[in-house]
């Protein structure tokens, strides 16, 4: 029976090899300080990242709290 | 002869705003695949015309990425242009070179370009996590989940618009900033075990 041509053509999947982090820095030649750079910022992303849900939750949940606890006529 | 750089990955994709995020997603995720990603970013108008440039730095990386998803009103004709000279690499020595093509839609391709029938492109649908899902379709993962890299693409793309306010620039598609997404998304890999350490 003929394949159908998409299967004949259809690109493989590319295997990878082993791969450091020292061998990406030679390749593009980064230096010490963009790599300093680089931690500072994705650090930073992270924080902001860990901010928005976990503590906005928190924030929404205190507020509903503290208005039940509010007494009444106050 | 240029020798190819067996990681090296030639993207040819749109540079507008609305792609940025797409983009950032398919840098950070080939970066966190191990592989070298490269772009006409890093071709310097030097007064002799970029052309030549953009073809040696194509034929030093071993395979090319194309999403042609942008390929519609206005005309835009770089990326059909450009996989044009990947498909001549191709056929010049078609075990040294790879291809993969991706598009937003289904069967588009099929009937916009309809001399590359036959080869299945990489359908992302036009999400981040689309992208995603096509790159792992096309690489083997070394390490990570696909929830992994989805996660790492996002810090990635967080990491960018610092970056961007740092740089005071509107658009990520400078070389400068090309350069440290590369550098970001490296340090992002290391943090989430995509890449080994010596």
């Amino acid at each position: 029976m003929a394949r159908k041509p998409n299967a004949v053509r259809k690109s493989p999947k590319v295997v990878l090899q082993r791969a450091t982090i020292e061998e990406m820095i030679e390749a593009y030649g980064f230096t010490p300080r963009e790599l300093r750079r680089a931690k500072a910022i994705v650090a930073e992303a992270e924080r902001a990242l860990g901010r928005q849900s976990p503590a906005a939750k928190n924030d929404v949940a205190g507020k509903v709290v503290r208005w039940r606890k509010r007494p009444a006529g106050d | 002869m240029i020798t190819p750089d067996p990681k090296g990955v030639f993207i040819n994709v749109p540079f507008d705003d609305r792609y940025e995020p797409m983009f950032i997603t398919l840098v950070g995720t080939l970066v966190f695949l191990r592989q070298e990603p490269h772009c006409v970013l890093e071709v310097r108008e030097r007064g002799d015309g970029r052309l030549a440039r953009i073809f040696a730095l194509m034929q030093s990386c071993r395979m090319s990425i194309h999403d042609i998803s942008r390929a519609g009103v206005p005309a835009r004709f770089n990326m059909p242009f450009e996989l044009g000279l990947a498909c001549a690499i191709k056929l010049a020595d078609p075990a040294a070179y790879e291809v993969f093509l991706l598009d937003a839609k289904p069967f588009r391709v099929d009937r916009n370009l309809s001399d590359y029938k036959g080869r299945d492109p990489l359908i992302h649908g036009g999400s981040c996590d689309g992208m995603v899902a096509c790159l792992l379709d096309a690489f083997e993962p070394a390490a990570g989940t696909p929830a992994d890299f989805r996660r790492a693409a996002r810090v990635l793309r967080k990491s960018a618009g610092l970056m961007k306010q740092q740089m005071k620039s509107p658009s990520l598609f400078r070389p400068s900033l090309f350069r440290a997404l590369i550098v970001v998304a490296m340090q992002i890999a290391r943090d989430h075990e995509f890449l080994d350490v010596r």
